[in-house]
């Protein structure tokens, strides 16, 4: 069975440095230490390892070896990540996924090349607007009720505009810095934004810069809040990554259950 | 070469941060421990689950009808009379709702599902 960590460009100037050669023994390993190659196909390069078993490991070890290996292919080509664990049968299975999906995988290369994927995520002070106490416990008359959830309604629907405002304002200042990004509001009451940005490589020290700025304050927030550094926002930004958020790739067959959906 | 694994490669792809790292690690990993783990197969864990999830598809339709009803009221819609039977009956659901969290031990819980890329249910 074999490993695959990706698809790539075709095979780029450094492989001496990825695969077995006879004057390089030093070159990287993949997971488990297996030997690492390239199944070429059309315009397409596929990155794999074989492997002994169809379920991989999820831990802290296997995972950053997958890492590993896109982080060093991302660093001079194109790279779409297959997902971490995906374990195709043989060369021949590979080959026919390929085969499938050629004209996308080409297209979503082009998409990436040159780019990379930074991580986002903000933090707010601002408490969610407390709950209405426990009817039960209160010989409360159905009209206080109802006024009292209407009073909770609006302050919620106030605490998520101001969190709107806020992400428009952090977009407004990063988007122009990126060619797409994905972003998600309030996964948790504290996590005003979750988002991933696809940015130039070259663009990364812009987009750190322009981070730093963001977090010495805010127009939304800096009137009402008396915390000057910072007007409670908290930011904290990884990468660079492969391109994860921003492709699926699609190892399934036509005549077999779609493990995911299309690029 | 392989570069070795540092102690914590994610600190080591960490390229901007104000007001601490620890304040997102314990978001995160508040958020990481809402998640089931793994599913819990045995009966007893099974009925709780099914339990857990009928109480909450319950309780998405309970805060469905009252989103409505706030809305009526909004708009003015809504006689006193209504309003007050209106909220009556909601405070008498989720008084029930409280009694069959504590039938099903589920008592404390939030009643929430996440949809994954979709978010949380409610």
């Amino acid at each position: 069975m074999i490993y695959v960590y990706g698809f790539t460009d075709p095979p780029g100037v450094t492989d001496h440095v990825l695969f077995p050669d006879a004057a390089n023994p030093a070159h990287m390993t993949g997971i488990d230490d297996a030997p690492l190659a390239a199944l070429n196909y059309g315009d397409v390069s596929a990155i794999i390892s074989p492997t002994q078993s169809q379920r991989i490991a999820t831990v802290d070890k296997n995972l950053w070896r997958h890492e590993e290996v896109l982080e060093r292919l991302c660093s001079d080509r194109a790279v779409l990540p297959a997902r971490f664990g995906t374990v195709l049968r043989d060369e021949q299975e590979l080959r026919d996924v390929i085969a499938a999906n050629e004209r996308s995988f080409v297209a979503n290369l082009a998409r990436v090349r040159g780019k990379v994927e930074l991580s986002a995520r903000v933090l707010w002070d601002e408490e969610r607007p407390a709950v209405v106490e426990q009817a039960s416990s209160s010989g409360m008359s159905g009209q206080a009720y109802m006024l009292a959830r209407l009073k909770e309604e609006r302050e919620l629907r106030a605490w998520r505009a101001r969190a709107q405002a806020l992400v428009d304002w952090i977009d407004a200042e990063l988007a122009p810095l990126c060619s797409e990004h994905t972003q998600k509001i309030l996964t948790s009451p504290r996590m005003l934004l979750t988002a991933a940005y696809l940015v130039e490589r070259a663009q990364v020290q812009r987009f750190h810069d322009r981070l730093a700025v963001l977090a010495t304050g805010n127009p939304v927030m800096s009137s009402s809040t008396p915390d000057a550094t910072g007007a409670g926002l908290r930011f904290m930004c990884t990468g660079p990554w492969p391109p994860y958020s921003f492709v699926d790739v699609n190892v399934s067959l036509p005549d077999r259950p779609a493990k995911s959906e299309t690029l | 070469m392989n570069k070795p694994i540092s102690d914590d490669p994610f600190i080591e792809r960490m390229i901007f941060e104000s007001g601490g790292v620890q304040a997102f690690a314990t978001e995160l990993d508040h958020a990481s421990s809402a998640l089931p783990q793994h599913i819990n197969a045995d009966p007893e864990g099974v009925e709780k689950g099914l339990a857990k999830l009928v109480l909450t598809l319950i309780e998405l339709i309970r805060r469905m009808l009252e989103h409505q009803a706030l809305r009526r009221m909004e708009g003015g819609s809504l006689s006193d009379d209504e309003i007050e039977r209106l909220g009556e009956t909601f405070m008498r659901l989720e008084k029930r709702m409280e009694e069959l969290k504590v039938a099903f031990h589920l008592e404390g819980e939030e009643l929430n599902l996440n949809l994954g890329p979709l978010g949380d249910l409610m």
